[in-house]
């Protein structure tokens, strides 16, 4: 088998996807020829397509590489991810579309715009920004990874085609802005929806003869993965709510929710997007499965990609290979166009250059959005994977002290800027100082979710000196709610 | 009329968070149910009873805001 078919496949994969990644243009002609146009699709998606344009950020290479790598390597406690994107979707229900309502009326296009409002603050605008970004770059270096975690069990080389495809990613997103990954997430869910089914139909069946029958070899060879103990049961709940306050706060997820066209569009989604869930529960299961085919791996990201390779021959290996690079495209390009987002209206303009034209603030984002998956390459390639899973781990524990920021002031007016700066500071100085505690090196310390330390520093004092200050006008609580 | 949401609301959406956190002790479990384990296939449920919920609360949502608006 000499390997220009398999990387055949593979390009065909990447360039459907390019083409499409072009054409965007042309699907649902533009109604505005503003900023949001770009950044948020000119703000008229159905439910739908953000259905396909939530679910391809979330359920992402990445995920499908490191959920069954997580169950290989620690059991059920990998169920934490199903658990926290149940929990997601509630949280999602209740903020995000009072956030649209008031982002729509003031044409916000990130979290950091309508901080700055709500606070008067450009400072704490900057933070929002400064921290998103910080928490989507190496979610963007983790899908190169899953790329070449996938890539290094095929005979393809791994990265001219990687480089290959987020050429393209960086080309169709400077082009189409969020129209781009909002159509091309159609086909890539398609695949991914048609991969799992397979997968967790095949090989059940072709190794143990039925699911039933892999979990009970499960519970007999595993014992101790198969249930978890009481410390364990801590850090799966810590960390399933943790993730799921944090995930509701990066500006992909707030990005691809302004984008909707209405606020139920982002409540039918609330609804809906949870049955992604069921893939996920599915794709858990193979990380269980490859326990049997490939036991004994040093690195347990490695666990679906050598399953695959183990089952499959290299045309089908490919072929799955293909859908993975698929699930990372997609996501690259949305974050990277909310990550650009946060830098341009909210570093950017009050850094360096105050007014700015919309083609400018465009060309900017732009610019930005092709460094920052080049950024994320680099540091995928040059650095050690350690440092992306710190980083990420970072963003991630910094990410949720945005929570009492962003989402309490949906809620009530009482919270004002001095307490918020305070608490905010304290809640991610908090986290950092647990993170130092753990080496930066793991996302629990005595069980517990490292960002749940912050938060809670950050809660109690904001509750105790919230009522110090003035309650903020900027924003009335009339602008939370539905019109027309 | 609330500017908020009604309290219903808020208690559809956040029973599936409170039961996830804080059930564990009842769902750890690895005994083999229609072909999963106990966790995961209380984890299809709860997805389900999930979007169940929030369905619910949608509607409700829908018409308070409906009537905020009258």
């Amino acid at each position: 088998m000499n390997n220009s078919l398999e990387l055949s496949i593979m390009l065909i994969f990447i360039f459907v996807i390019g083409i499409i990644g072009f054409y965007a243009s042309k699907f649902k002609p533009s109604l505005t020829k503003d900023i949001t146009e770009w950044s948020l699709g000119g703000r008229h998606f159905g439910t739908f397509i953000v259905w396909f344009l939530l679910g391809g950020d979330l359920y992402s290479a990445y995920t499908l590489i490191a959920v069954p790598g997580l169950a290989y390597g620690a059991g059920v406690l990998a169920f934490f991810a199903v658990s926290f994107t149940i929990m997601l979707y509630p949280i999602m229900f209740l903020t995000l579309p009072r956030l649209w309502n008031v982002s729509n009326k003031y044409n916000f296009i990130t979290a950091g715009d309508y901080v700055e409002k709500a606070f008067n603050s450009r400072a704490l605008g900057m933070l929002v920004g400064i921290v998103g970004i910080l928490g989507a770059l190496p979610f963007i270096g983790l899908q190169i990874f899953g790329m070449s975690f996938m890539l290094s069990v095929t005979h393809v080389p791994s990265s001219i085609t990687i480089i290959i495809s987020l050429l393209l990613v960086i080309s169709f997103t400077i082009m189409n802005g969020l129209r781009a990954p909002a159509l091309t997430a159609f086909i890539k869910d398609f695949f991914v929806w048609l991969m799992v089914v397979f997968l967790v139909i095949y090989i059940p069946a072709h190794y143990f003869g039925s699911i039933a029958k892999m979990f009970y070899w499960f519970n007999k060879h595993y014992p101790h993965k198969s249930v978890l103990n009481s410390s364990q049961m801590v850090a799966f709940s810590t960390m399933a709510f943790g993730a799921a306050a944090s995930y509701a706060l990066y500006p992909h997820l707030i990005t691809g929710a302004y984008a909707s066209k209405s606020p139920n569009v982002v409540r039918k989604n609330a609804i809906v997007l949870p049955i992604y869930n069921i893939m996920l529960i599915l794709i858990t299961l193979l990380g269980f499965a490859a326990l049997f085919v490939s036991p004994g791996l040093k690195n347990p990201n490695m666990a679906f990609p050598e399953l695959i390779a183990k089952t499959f021959g290299p045309v089908l290996t490919s072929l799955i290979g293909g859908i993975i690079i698929l699930g990372s495209m997609i996501p690259a390009s949305i974050m990277s166009i909310a990550a650009a987002n946060l830098f341009t209206r909210n570093i950017y303009k009050h850094l360096v250059q105050k007014s700015i034209s919309d083609k400018e603030e465009q060309l900017i984002s732009k610019f930005i959005v092709a460094l920052i998956i080049v950024l994320a390459l680099f540091m995928s390639f040059k650095m050690n994977p350690s440092f992306i899973i710190m980083l990420q781990l970072m963003g991630q524990s910094w990410m949720i002290q945005l929570f009492p920021l962003i989402f309490i002031p949906l809620f009530t007016n009482r919270v004002s800027k001095v307490p918020a700066t305070i608490s905010t500071l304290a809640g991610i100085a908090t986290t950092t100082y647990i993170l130092y505690l753990v080496h930066f090196k793991t996302a629990l310390y005595h069980n517990i979710w490292v960002g749940l330390y912050g938060l809670f520093i950050e809660i109690v004092l904001l509750v105790l000196l919230m009522f110090a200050y003035k309650p903020m006008s900027n924003i009335s609580m009339e602008d939370y709610l539905d019109k027309g | 009329m609330y500017k908020r949401y009604h309290p219903l609301v808020w208690i559809l959406t956040i029973l599936p968070i409170i039961i996830l956190s804080f059930g564990i002790p009842y769902y750890n479990r690895n005994n083999v149910i229609f072909g999963f384990n106990f966790m995961s296939f209380f984890l299809i449920i709860m997805d389900l009873v999930t979007i169940s919920l929030t369905a619910i609360a949608y509607y409700i949502e829908k018409n308070t805001s409906q009537k905020r608006k009258q």
